[in-house]
């Protein structure tokens, strides 16, 4: 396989992970467009050197991650390392009920608070959760070991648990 | 509410469709397209680089072979420091490659601040005052050859070439030191930031 049929097939498999770690990253800021570009020319650059000795999907978050951070770090501008999403960016799941609309931009202006008072690596660690990625394949995008990983996810759910409740109460 | 909820999201696209094959593939062409263009530009300036690099020495060069004895030596020894100089910095400061892009994120950080640091090694200091003794042996050389037709004190001579080359020296680190700050300063504190971001609670954790 050439350089360009590799890099097509790694881009079909994981462009939507890209774009969504991309957006987790740099919310709705034409960044996550610049990022997103950035990322795909490491791949392009990098993806004769892909030995397989992780899964490919684990080998572009790494890039994703990292790519995103840097381009956060060198924005002088930004004085956080995430920026929100606002409540836009999501498609409403809730449907077309006004309250279960309500409730859900509650909760979603909530979580993006909640997000900003992380420091970067758990922030990275939400992000990956919430792609679905497993612990073994976040541990190996963070470098921290997997119990660690586990451990961290935990306490980030418990809190984010507690502060809900503490904010609004059980729901 | 917990964390799961939101794994439910589903957030809007506004970059790419990937839903339309056809148009997914016309803009992986582009891409190509785009990077392949890239390669070469990247390729021009390290050629460029070289080039630039290549002329210093041969224009040094030819003055050492218009010159002799002492004066000479110092413009060769100009010459290796220059050289070695250049080629420090281009190894020492070249970008990170892509293959550090898919280091796992810990290694990655490091990686980065040793990039991004003004002197992160010993070895980079120590390089640095080996590279000024050079240039300053052989600037001293050709300052002191050029002037002994006015003076016969020779003393004098590397005394003033001492404290010029000296002051210039520490000139130079602070003005470079101030520079690097005003460009790097605020991203490498990020970076340390993360990195400090790891090991906060590791230790209980683990």
């Amino acid at each position: 396989m050439n350089r360009e049929e590799m890099f097509k097939e790694a881009i079909r498999e994981n462009d939507r992970r890209i774009f969504n770690i991309c957006r987790h990253y740099f919310g709705p800021a034409d960044e996550a467009g610049d990022a997103y570009q950035e990322i795909l020319l490491k791949i392009w650059l990098n993806i004769m050197n892909f030995r397989g000795e992780s899964q490919l999907k684990t080998w572009i978050c790494r890039i994703a991650v990292n790519v995103c951070l840097t381009s956060l770090s060198k924005t002088k501008k930004n004085s956080s390392v995430f920026r929100p999403f606002s409540h836009t960016d999501y498609i409403d799941i809730a449907g077309d009920d006004e309250e279960n609309q309500q409730e859900e931009e509650v909760k979603m202006n909530f979580f993006e608070d909640f997000k900003q008072k992380l420091n970067p690596i758990d922030k990275t660690l939400v992000t990956l959760y919430l792609e679905e990625m497993e612990y073994r394949e976040i541990s190996q995008v963070t470098g921290l070991s997997e119990v660690n990983a586990r451990a961290r996810i935990h306490r980030i759910k418990k809190q984010i648990k507690q502060e809900w409740e503490e904010k609004y109460g059980i729901r | 509410m917990e964390l799961d909820d939101f794994k439910n999201k589903r957030r809007h696209s506004g970059i790419i469709a990937t839903d339309n094959e056809n148009v997914y593939k016309k803009r992986v062409d582009d891409l190509i397209v785009l990077f392949k263009s890239h390669e070469k530009k990247m390729k021009r300036k390290t050629l460029t680089v070289i080039a630039f690099l290549t002329a210093l020495a041969a224009i040094y060069l030819s003055i050492v072979s218009q010159k002799a004895g002492l004066s000479a030596l110092g413009y060769f020894i100009i010459v290796i420091g220059l050289f070695l100089g250049a080629l420090y910095l281009f190894l020492r400061y070249k970008p990170l490659t892509p293959q550090n892009y898919s280091l796992p994120m810990k290694e990655f950080l490091d990686e980065l601040e040793k990039k991004t640091s003004y002197f992160y090694y010993l070895t980079d200091y120590l390089i640095v005052v080996i590279l000024l003794l050079i240039l300053g042996t052989g600037g001293g050389l050709v300052f002191i050859t050029s002037l002994l037709k006015y003076t016969d004190n020779v003393v004098l001579l590397l005394i003033l070439w001492t404290i010029f080359f000296l002051s210039l020296s520490v000139f130079g680190f602070w003005a470079g030191r101030k520079n690097w700050k005003k460009e790097n300063g605020d991203f490498l504190e990020k970076i340390i930031e993360i990195k400090n971001s790891y090991s906060e609670n590791t230790k209980s954790k683990e």
